[in-house]
Formats: C-alpha cells, structure tokens, sequence
C-alpha cells in the first residue's frame, strides 16, 4: 500500500529547527492550516495517527478533498473507496452545555438504543475541549465522523466515509434522538449560497406526495413531484423559466446549489478553492484545493441559519411578563406567532393535518388536531425533535404558530422548509403585518 | 370560547399583526401593554381594565373594559372617568411617551347594543362604546379622542371564525376537551424528561398564562378542571402510564399523578410506536369531552380499550 506524508506545509509546532516555509520566487504563500496526517494514495481510507486536534483534522480533509477533485478532474469518476468530503450542520439542544454534556449526548445519540440493534460506535475524545471522533456502524454500514461542537448549539460533523453509508447512520441518529436535528436550509437561504462563490448548477426536489391532501389523477390535480439536476451557468435560466406563473411555481423547490468557493478574492488568488454542494438538509459536500475555503463557506452559511433561528427564538417566542420598571403583577405578554400563508388553499385540511402532525419524518411534530369549526382547527403539538411544546392554528390558506418562550426555533424552520419541499414552493413565512422572515 | 377570552385573544392578534385579521392597530404601533391590571386612578381608588393598550408611535393609550352582559356600573364608569395620564404613568407603568393622551372604551355583545350605552350616556361620560356584531366591532357611542384609533375601529371587520384562540387558550368558561387538548401534551413532555410524577401546579403554570397572579377562587375552578381530566386520563385513557398520586398520607401533599409506565424513553423504536399510541389516547381522550353522547369502544394498545 503506497503511504505517502501529507504535502509538507509548515508549522512552528511541527517542524524542527532549521525548517522553514517554502518560498516560491519572490511570493511566499502562507496556508492556513497545518497538515500532518497521512494517507492512502489509493484507497482514500486513512492510514495515519488519530487524529487529535482540528489542525490535523484540517490538514487531513484537505488532503480528502484535493485528491477527490484531482480523480474527477483526471477521470470524472471517484475511484472505489474514495470519497468527498462531507459536512454536516447539525442543532443540537443540550442547553449551556459543558464538554462532558456533549459527550454524553453524543454517546446517546450513538448508542445501541439509538441506532437499533447491530450497531455499534465508539465516541473518541481528543486534546480539543468540544471536539470529538466517532466511529459508528449500523448494520452493513460504518462511518467516521468528526464532530466540532465548539458551538454548543450548532455543531459542525464532518466525514470522509462512504457518503451512502455516512448519511444512512447520521439520518438515523438524528431521527432517533431528541437532542440532534439538522439545520435545515430553506430555498432562500440557499439561493443566498449562490451569491458567497461563482454559481455552478441546482438540483430541484419537490414531492407533494409526502402530504398528500389533493387526488394527483385528476385533470386539474397539481404537481406530484418534480425532481432535475441543472448544471452549468444557464441553470438560473431555467430556474428563471419554471418559476413563471404559468409554468411551475409551486412546485419548483430548490434543494441543492453548488458553488465554487474561493479562499481569497479570485481576482487574487485562484489556487485555493473549493467546489461545494450545499443540501437543504445541511449536509455539504465538498472538494477542491483549500479546506479552509470550505470551512469559511459553512461558517457563513451557519452564521446565516444560527442568526435566523436565534432571531426567531428571540422575538417570536410568547412570554408574559412585567413591564419595565413594573411589579411583577403588573403583567404583559412579548412575542408574536409565525405566520404561514400557501399559494393554494389547503385542499383537504384532515388529510394535511394528518400527514404533518403525525409525528413522523419530515416533519416531526406530534399533535391531536381539534375542529375549532369545519375550516379551522387548532393543534396543541410537540416538536419531537426537542419535545418542545408548540401551538399551530391551521386554517385552509395559513397556519399561525405560537412558539413558546424556551421552545427551538429550528421547529419552525424545519416546517417551512419541509413545506416548501413537501406541499407548496411558494409558501411564505412572515411575521406580524406580513413582513417576510426568509 | 368566551366573550372575555375572544376579545383577548382578538386584541392581542390585532396588535401583533397576525395573519387574518385587521392591521390598523399593528399598523399605528399599539401593543398590549397589561392584562387585567389593577391600578387606583386620581381619587384613588381602584380600576381593574381588562387590557390596556398603547402605543409610542401615536402616544396614545387605550384602557378597554368589556362586558358580556348587558349592563354597565355607573360606580366603575366613574372611577375609569378619574384616570389621568399620571395614574397610568404613575401606577400602571405605561411609558410616558404612550399615553400623552388616553380613552377609556367600553366593549359590548351586538345584542344589548341598546342597554350598553346607557350608562355611559347617563353619566355624561365621553368613552367610546363599541358591539361586536357577525361582521366585527363597531362604535356606536361617542368617538376616541384620537383620530387615527377612531378610524382603526370604524368598520373593523373580523372573522370570527378564525380567530387565535392561542394567546390565552383557557378560562373558567373553556369545556373539559380544551382542558384535556392542553394537558396531556404537558404531561407527555414531562414524561420525556423522566419525571416521577406529574404535579397539578406545573400543569396549571404551563397551560395557563398568568396563573400565578390569578384570583385564588378563579384558579381553583381552573384547578378543578385539570383535575378532572387528568384523573379521567388516569383511570381510562392513560391508566397504563400514569395514576392518581395519593395525597392523604402521601408524602407529597398537593394534587399529582404518578408516572407508572414511560414507553417515551428508552430505545427510539418502542418511543416511535408509544408516540402512535398516545395520540390515539389524546385524541379519545379529547373525543370523549367533546362527544361524550357517542363514544366508542376503541382497542388501544395489547386488550386497552376506552
């Protein structure tokens, strides 16, 4: 097996006396990480020391992510056993968590109880407070994940594993566990994506059939699914185009953008990049010649999602309380609900109210709907993401959702996504006199 | 719902925007600023609104007083007559910059718009009086002193029948079903965080807004109706997963329930099907409030039935 050392880029703590950086005429380029670790040139599989820093862990994704755009630059296909990099944004809800609390929310979610029987995994701890490895298996499939909990709220997972095989366990985990769920990214906030690197191409999913509250066999039915990868400069056209009032608007969801993503401006610098698929799921995929450039693309767009979510937890979340200066009888109330209005009236409301509070993926809120009158019902949920209360009143064309102070606002968030994907692409999320929230 | 919770519930959604319903208010920048307070006016003496609203934008406060009968008090109509923009600076902690000028309004049913006025008319008071009628709320007696609150209430359309029902959910008027909707997801969510018991207190705090500064008569009929459904839960819907706690004896001395069985913890395919469960028993639990005329034998889970 042909090991090689990663390509020598320097570092005060790494290298000996006497070394220095490489100089390359009269331009030193300084790189921002330091990279230690070895790997296969063949397999991809790692071949190195455990990692125990996010220094190496840095220095070994990069090295990941520049023989994977090398392998499909050279042959336009990965070889057996290499992979792309994979990032994960995930919230997780552990209050003001210390390191051993992320530990063990981490050896829950992974636990057998968890995962289900044949499975397994190992949580490593590292020199770094909030960084972890895991070694996971359920049944055929295995994965490593590193996990950067630095945020102790939303945590940054990364994988150089068998993607199929990395999602099936993360998907598992998160939909098993109530601590963990994924940021999810509405439409708009990955059309924002596209503005952070030059454009490359969308992937567009919609399936109404995961609430199915219309017949799709008849003549005037609306869209069951719509599903198309557009890459290339002309994919904003097209997106352009299927948004028009007659052709699919409703139905026309964008799930995935890819970007290529520079470190400094390109102008600049174009050596270091990187080509980044981004999920509206949270999941981005990535390769190219500079991780830092892909860490700086997750950090902004999680800086986006964790300031809408925080925002809405901040303003949105019903409270009562004493005016300022006031005795504490002297009570008021501060929030406002969310409001959600569609393209379309609800077509049979039982049947839409079935589906998404059922408790189940995609949308995870549990509740018994009541009949308020025939158009109009009032359900009294649980997120079983959090178990956090949440209040929705459902009439054909809005829902209004009452968060209460404490409550996640990734519930709401991970609702108006899902509708955009799963009911209607127009959905809207506003606030108090109809100002738009995304 | 009730005359006094509709009319709650219905200021503060106007206030707040919310989708539905008519944004003048929202748009001249009142927000509710005290529910039910009870503060004394320039003679001193006490005046108990049923919500007061202001607003920095236009520097106005509105103290609203509804009935749902058909008179008035020429006793309270007097006091409200003697509150000055000190008293709600001073005593209600309204920001100064809000209530620069204020009006006292008086809100009927449509169907006693003929006595509802008369009090306010014999007293020679100047408060504007207003009906909901099928269409809204209308003025008819006298105008606000604020030009701009008048026109927000002139012609104010509402539907009724969406209405929020969610800022305050319940009062002693709410049927057992409403009780029962808004109980057991608390008592769920106490499971999932492992407690032993279910405490009628928490329950109360949880489900009602203001409950700790409620009148102890008000809040013992609310008290009265958690119990009832969470003991009716305990001893058919939920019997499996929680009892009655004992009091007498007991070494906890207030109003609980025992968790006897938590299928919500532990490995997440078992949590899966529990949650299936539960909203069956929710729902029969609901069911049962709402229709107790027709219920129906329903096999819940391994010989359970309701």
């Amino acid at each position: 097996m042909g090991v090689r050392a990663r390509r020598g880029f320097w570092s005060a703590d790494r290298l000996g006396a006497g070394q220095g950086p490489p100089v390359a005429g009269i331009r030193i380029v300084l790189r921002p990480t330091t990279l230690f670790a070895l790997q296969s040139t063949r397999s991809g599989s790692a071949q190195f020391m455990p990692i125990t820093t996010r220094r190496e862990m840095a220095g070994w994704l990069e090295e990941v992510m520049s023989h994977a755009y090398t392998e499909l630059e050279e042959r336009q296909r990965l070889e057996a056993g290499t992979s792309l990099l994979k990032t994960y944004l995930l919230e997780a809800h552990s209050g003001n968590a210390e390191h051993g609390d992320v530990l063990r929310i981490l050896t829950a979610a992974f636990s057998t109880d968890a995962l289900g029987e044949r499975s397994g995994a190992q949580i490593h701890e590292t020199e770094e407070e909030f960084f972890f490895r895991v070694e996971a298996n359920w049944a055929t499939n295995s994965a490593e994940f590193y996990v950067d909990a630095t945020d102790h709220r939303f945590w940054v997972l990364h994988s150089a594993s068998n993607s199929l095989k990395a999602d099936r366990i993360l998907r598992r985990v998160i939909a098993n566990d109530n601590h963990l769920d994924c940021a999810w990214l509405p439409m708009q906030l990955l059309e924002h994506v596209t503005t952070m690197g030059v454009f490359k191409g969308l992937h567009l999913d919609y399936d109404h059939r995961e609430v199915p509250d219309v017949e799709f066999d008849v003549p005037d039915a609306p869209v069951e699914y719509l599903k198309m990868q557009l890459w290339g400069n002309r994919a904003r056209d097209i997106l352009r185009i299927l948004r028009q009032p007659d052709a699919f608007s409703s139905a026309t969801t964008l799930s995935k953008v890819k970007i290529k993503h520079y470190l400094d401006d390109q102008r600049i610098d174009e050596a270091w990049f990187s080509l980044d698929e981004v999920k509206w799921d949270g999941k981005i995929t990535a390769r190219g010649t500079s991780y830092q450039s892909h860490i700086n693309l997750v950090n902004s767009i999680y800086r986006s999602y964790a300031e809408k979510v925080r925002g809405f937890e901040e303003r949105f979340g019903l409270r009562y309380e004493a005016a300022e200066g006031a005795p504490a009888a002297a009570n008021a109330m501060s929030g406002e609900p969310f409001n959600i209005t569609f393209s379309r009236p609800i077509g049979n409301l039982e049947k839409f109210l079935s589906a998404v509070f059922s408790g189940t993926e995609p949308f995870r809120l549990w509740g018994a709907p009541v009949s308020i009158n025939e158009n109009y019902f009032r359900v009294t949920a649980l997120d079983l993401h959090v178990t956090n209360r949440i209040t929705f009143e459902v009439a054909r064309d809005f829902i209004r959702v009452y968060l209460p102070h404490g409550s996640c606002g990734n519930t709401v968030v991970r609702l108006y996504t899902n509708l955009q994907h799963y009911y209607d692409s127009q959905v809207l999320l506003t606030a108090g006199g109809g100002e738009s929230l995304f | 719902m009730s005359f006094n919770l509709q009319l709650l519930n219905l200021f503060f959604g106007m206030c707040r925007g919310t989708h539905g319903l008519p944004l003048a208010l929202h748009n001249l920048g009142y927000i509710p600023e005290l529910v039910e307070p009870s503060f004394n006016n320039s003679e001193d003496r006490l005046v108990a609104p049923d919500l007061v609203l202001a607003s920095a934008q236009i520097h106005h406060t509105v103290v609203l007083e509804w009935k749902s009968g058909a008179n008035t008090e020429a006793d309270q109509l007097q006091r409200y007559s003697q509150v000055t923009p000190a008293d709600l600076i001073a005593k209600a902690y309204i920001h100064r910059n809000k209530c620069e000028t204020h009006d006292v309004a008086i809100i009927g049913r449509d169907e006693h718009r003929v006595r509802i006025p008369i009090g306010v008319v014999d007293g020679g008071f100047g408060f504007p009086v207003l009906v909901t009628t099928l269409q809204g709320i209308e003025i008819i007696r006298n105008a606000f002193s604020s030009a701009q609150t008048d026109a927000a209430f002139r012609d104010l359309e509402v539907n009724w029948g969406t209405l929020p029902t969610t800022f305050f959910p319940l009062d002693n008027d709410s049927g057992l079903w409403e009780f029962a909707e808004h109980a057991i997801p608390h008592a769920l969510e106490e499971m999932v965080k492992g407690s032993p018991r279910i405490m009628l207190d928490e329950l109360g705090k949880r489900m009602i807004p203001l409950w700790d500064r409620m009148r102890p008569d008000h809040k013992g009929q609310l008290k009265q109706k958690i119990q009832r459904v969470m003991n009716r839960a305990a001893q058919v819907e939920f019997r499996i997963h929680f009892e009655r706690g004992a009091m007498r004896g007991g070494a906890i001395n207030t109003p609980h329930w025992n968790i006897i069985d938590n299928p919500l913890v532990g490995a997440a395919d078992k949590r899966q099907k529990a949650w299936k469960a539960m909203l069956k028993k929710h729902q029969a639990l609901i069911d049962y409030y709402r229709n107790p005329e027709g219920q129906e034998v329903l096999e819940l889970n391994e010989g359970e039935a309701v």
